[in-house]
């Protein structure tokens, strides 16, 4: 094989990259900057170019449906990352351990993943339904003061999304923590036998900090699902009762659309933006400070 | 593209040749986008789409549940270049929207030959004409203050059911201590402002609410009528079952099906519920219109909009479709199927049930016809009312005085 | 020694708890779609079916209406299919060939580059479709399965680009560097040498974005056009009724016949899914 030039050779990746980068950056950012500019615009059912300067923005933060939605976003965040990560490294921890049967365990806690959010969010309606699901179904088995009901409450609603949706995702966490836990030397192992340590000291203090960065790069795209999550709401509570499982997302369509207010839902769709970059700048910085 | 007078007749002429070609070979396209998409919508379809044949045209269906998913993709249709000869809204603000932005056929040509602006009713022309254009044929009127019914429940309890909300109490709480549950509802934002207005019109009257409607008179929404109204409408709360947030409308209307509740407060579409489980009217169950109505009827109208173009094929479809849906005989067989009341005033319905009568009654004067909020209030408005009414029924702690407040706040935005 | 076998048993009593966890929903679903009408209307959602019958299937298939026409599901599966088949085939290509480039060959502002497409991630598809059409329109693709398949490709290369760049970076670089004494070129060493290495995490990338383009419902629904929408589309028809009644086991049946697919596909490459995500080795 002859030799290739050298300029070649330092183009090409560059070609390789271009013609994708340049589509996706066109689309993303062109539509990116899109919304930026469309929040500062009078656009109402239509986008218009005229400029309305922080209009959007009074109407937006004067919203009361907008506070309670970014007040949803943040608790349904937090318990939905919280529950994923543990959860997931859990099972990750679980199956590290040799059981028996491992492979149909592992079958189990992925087959979520499979599933669309439209699906998910359908089958946990179905079942946290107080009426006729786990509720109705456990008092019919004795315990008939057994309440359940979570989905029905405005004040946990909230939190049964989180499981939801945490029942979809943790079966990722678990299968990214899962690689890193596998690729460890087993000379550790050996080492902590000879010691005496008991596995779970060896999991709390060594292997799962190992596992940051694992854990981290789940924790952003978990972040991504919190931002992102639609589906899953309209599906399973359709953002009730009384508004307390609305969110951004929810907020965002509802407006552009029902409300012919795409300015205002522009706006939204900024702030959510921002929000999210500033979640996003300290799981970045952390996963760069590898020691 | 707008054609007037004698030029409609011209233009109309001229359509009716070119459709008259095209149906020798299939029968004109037309799509239709809409959010039709349950069995007994689908049989009033049915009628639709073979009026439609019988004139020459081919209706394609484009069913997309969820008015919002249907607005973008008949928006992001338009935009892409690919826009559906006709889709359906709900009337009001909605199409009063997509008139705005200019993104609207006219149906002037049909409207005129069908002497359309003699047999609308006033309040559904005003909402099917912008600036002197017809943008949207109505198909139908759907009544939203009505009050369904058990009757096996109420005999058995040797009540009747209220004619007044001051009433209602009284009544619900014998039902209550008989185990039923007096009122069934699906705790959703667009059933709760229904509920809410059937309140309002009992407790303040048909003129509060035009005055906080129609006029968004700011007054009239923070005054003692309104609190009135409000309080009354929060003293239900205690009357429904722990099942209601989030349940679908017609999941409530099973529960008075089956005799575990008393009554709905819901529009007439309920009654096909009641007809296809089984039910009799009159022997097992029964309609009213809701109580304290006093003959007043809160319209809600579902009409076809036309996208803008200039293509004369479609131009063609569109006013074939358009003739076709207020075509008399068309009106009587098609609402006949879904339920409803025919747009039109010139027609008698033959035999109809006692719920129609009722419905015919309350509908036969102009005057007693009121908005429903889509049709009343701008789009954000309506959502802000729902808002704060949806707010409203899950704080307790929320006064009256407060609600009334952030009802005023909303319709006041502009 | 009997600590230890307490330990094993609690976790079994974990993993099987869990595993009811995760079983739960999937089992209310598979329930309620063998039930005959008769037992959905107030019964326990969680109770078996008594007289179990295929009939909610076959209409869910093949009958069910959805507006005017009443042929099922069915109608959107082949859709999904030519939806699918060739973004998975395009997206893992473009993400395999864009991680090679963005991890082997020394490009300044790489990490920059890969930070910038990951923000992109973020934002909420809905409030962007109007650009998103506009630009698919002027391109001449809307309402056209090119378009969808290229909306889909587009939005999904971030990520992929992420994953493949993480896993060749896990490569040993000496790999690049001998194959170039050798005289290979981009091109030819992306194709003899590190698409024989990548095969495990292929397998992810193609599982992750198999799942994510079949299950997809807002590109398929606004971008397809009417002759291509996906079983999505169907299924939302079906399901998401609010007038009329609600047939809850058609319902379900159609439901886990849309699901069927991905879940095959996890259910019989799963190891490998796990196995290419270890040989990715994630380094974040």
């Amino acid at each position: 094989m002859r030799i290739a030039p050298k300029l070649a050779l330092r183009l090409a990746p560059k070609l390789a990259l271009a013609p994708t980068l340049l589509a996706t950056g066109i689309c993303l950012y062109g539509c990116l900057l899109w919304t930026i500019t469309v929040s500062f615009t009078t656009s109402q059912l239509l986008p218009s170019y005229r400029w309305a300067g922080l209009i959007n923005y009074h109407r937006l933060f004067r919203s009361l449906r907008w506070h309670t939605a970014y007040a949803n976003m943040l608790l349904f965040g937090a318990s939905f990352m919280l529950l994923s990560l543990v959860l997931g490294a859990g099972l990750a921890v679980l199956l590290d351990r040799k059981l028996r049967a491992a492979s149909i365990f592992r079958g189990i806690f992925l087959l979520p993943m499979a599933l669309s959010f439209i699906v998910t969010g359908l089958a946990w309606q179905w079942l946290l339904n107080p009426g006729v699901g786990l509720q109705h179904f456990v008092r019919e088995l004795g315990w008939s003061r057994f309440t359940f009901d979570w989905i029905a409450d405005p004040a946990c609603a909230i939190f049964a999304v989180a499981i939801a949706a945490a029942w979809h995702a943790a079966g990722l966490v678990m299968v990214l923590t899962l690689a890193s836990l596998r690729a460890v030397d087993p000379s550790i192992w050996q080492a902590t036998r000879v010691d005496g340590i008991p596995p779970w000291r060896v999991y709390w203090h060594i292997l799962l900090p190992m596992a940051r960065p694992a854990l981290l790069t789940a924790a952003v795209l978990l972040l991504e699902v919190v931002i992102r999550t639609y589906d899953l709401v309209i599906a399973m509570t359709h953002g009730g009762p009384g508004g307390t499982t609305d969110l951004p997302s929810l907020f965002v369509v509802d407006f552009s659309l029902h409300r012919a207010s795409l300015g205002v839902a522009a706006a939204g769709a900024v702030v959510m933006l921002g929000s999210a970059l500033a979640a996003l700048a300290p799981l970045l910085y952390l996963s760069r400070r590898r020691a | 593209m707008h054609c007037s007078g004698p030029v409609a007749w011209i233009c109309g002429a001229a359509l009716v040749l070119l459709a008259a070609t095209l149906q020798a070979s299939d029968g004109l396209p037309i799509e239709v986008i809409h959010f039709w998409t349950s069995d007994s919508e689908s049989a009033a379809l049915r009628v639709l789409a073979a009026a439609v044949a019988r004139r020459g045209g081919r209706w394609i269906d484009s069913p997309i549940v969820g008015s919002d998913a249907a607005t973008s993709v008949a928006l992001n249709r338009i935009n892409g270049g690919d826009p559906p000869a006709a889709m359906l809204w709900v009337l009001g603000n909605r199409v009063s929207a997509l008139a705005e932005a200019n993104l609207l056929n006219d149906m002037d040509g049909p409207a005129a030959r069908g002497h359309w602006l003699e047999v609308l009713p006033p309040l559904v022309l005003e909402h099917s004409v912008w600036r002197g254009h017809f943008i949207a044929v109505p198909a139908e009127i759907h009544g939203e203050n009505w009050l369904w019914f058990n009757t096996g429940v109420f005999h058995d309890a040797r009540l009747e059911p209220p004619a007044h909300w001051s009433d209602f109490f009284a009544i619900a709480d014998r039902l209550r201590a008989r185990g039923i549950v007096p009122l069934a509802l699906g705790a959703q934002d667009w059933q709760l402002v229904l509920l809410f207005n059937a309140v309002l019109l009992d407790v303040g009257g048909a003129r509060l609410y035009r005055d906080f409607y129609i006029r968004h008179d700011a007054r009239a929404a923070t005054g003692p009528a309104m609190q009135n109204a409000l309080a009354t409408f929060a003293r239900l709360r205690a009357y429904v079952d722990p099942g209601s947030p989030g349940r679908s409308w017609n999941q409530s209307t099973a529960l008075v099906i089956s005799g575990r509740a008393a009554m709905q407060v819901m529009g007439d579409w309920a009654k096909r519920e009641f007809t296809d489980a089984g039910l009799a009217l009159g022997t097992d169950f029964g309609c009213r219109l809701a109580p304290g109505s006093d003959g007043q009827y809160i319209l809600a109208v579902d009409s076809f909009t036309f996208p803008r173009t200039h293509d004369p094929g479609t131009l063609a479809a569109q006013q074939l479709l358009a003739s076709a849906v207020m075509d008399p005989a068309t009106q009587l067989e098609f609402n006949q199927v879904k339920g409803s009341l025919p747009v039109r005033r010139d027609l008698s319905l033959a035999s109809p049930d006692a719920c129609t009568r009722l419905a015919l009654e309350a509908f036969a004067n102009p005057d007693h016809h009121l908005p429903n909020p889509a049709l009343a209030l701008d789009s954000g408005a309506e959502g802000a009312v729902g808002d704060v009414i949806a707010r409203y029924w899950i704080s307790p702690s929320m006064s009256a005085g407060r609600a009334a407040q952030l009802l005023a706040q909303a319709i006041a935005d502009p | 020694m009997n600590r230890r076998r307490f330990a094993r048993l609690g976790l079994y009593a974990f993993a099987i708890s869990a595993a009811l966890f995760f079983l739960a929903p999937l089992y209310v679903v598979l329930c309620t779609a063998f039930k005959p009408p008769s037992e959905l209307r107030g019964a326990s959602l969680l109770a078996l079916p008594l007289a179990p019958t295929w009939q909610a299937w076959s209409r869910a298939w093949s009958h069910a209406c959805t507006g005017l026409a009443c042929d099922g599901i069915r109608v959107g599966f082949w859709n999904s299919v030519r939806i699918t088949l060739p973004a998975v085939l395009l997206s893992v290509s473009l993400g395999a060939v864009n991680g090679f480039a963005l991890s082997m060959w020394r490009l300044r502002g790489a990490s920059v580059l890969l930070g910038l497409l990951l923000v992109g991630a973020f934002i909420p598809y809905q409030i962007i479709l109007y650009p998103l059409v506009t630009l698919v329109a002027a391109a001449g693709l809307f309402g056209t399965l090119p378009g969808v398949i290229c909306v889909h490709v587009i939005f999904s290369l971030p990520i992929l680009t992420l994953l493949f760049r993480n896993f060749y970076a896990s490569l040993p670089p000496e790999i690049v560097s001998a194959a170039r004494v050798d005289g290979g070129s981009f091109w030819s060493i992306f194709w003899h040498v590190i698409r024989p290495l990548s095969s495990g995490m292929i397998i992810v990338a193609v599982i992750l974005q198999f799942t994510g383009v079949w299950n997809d419902y807002l590109f398929g629904l606004v971008f397809a056009g009417r002759e291509h929408l996906p079983m999505t589309v169907q299924l939302n028809n079906l399901v998401d009724r609010t007038y009329g009644e609600n047939d809850y086991s058609v319902d379900m049946a159609a439901t886990v016949l849309t699901a069927l697919p991905p879940l095959l596909i996890y259910l019989l490459a799963g190891r490998y899914f796990v196995r290419g995500i270890t040989a990715a080795a994630v380094k974040g």
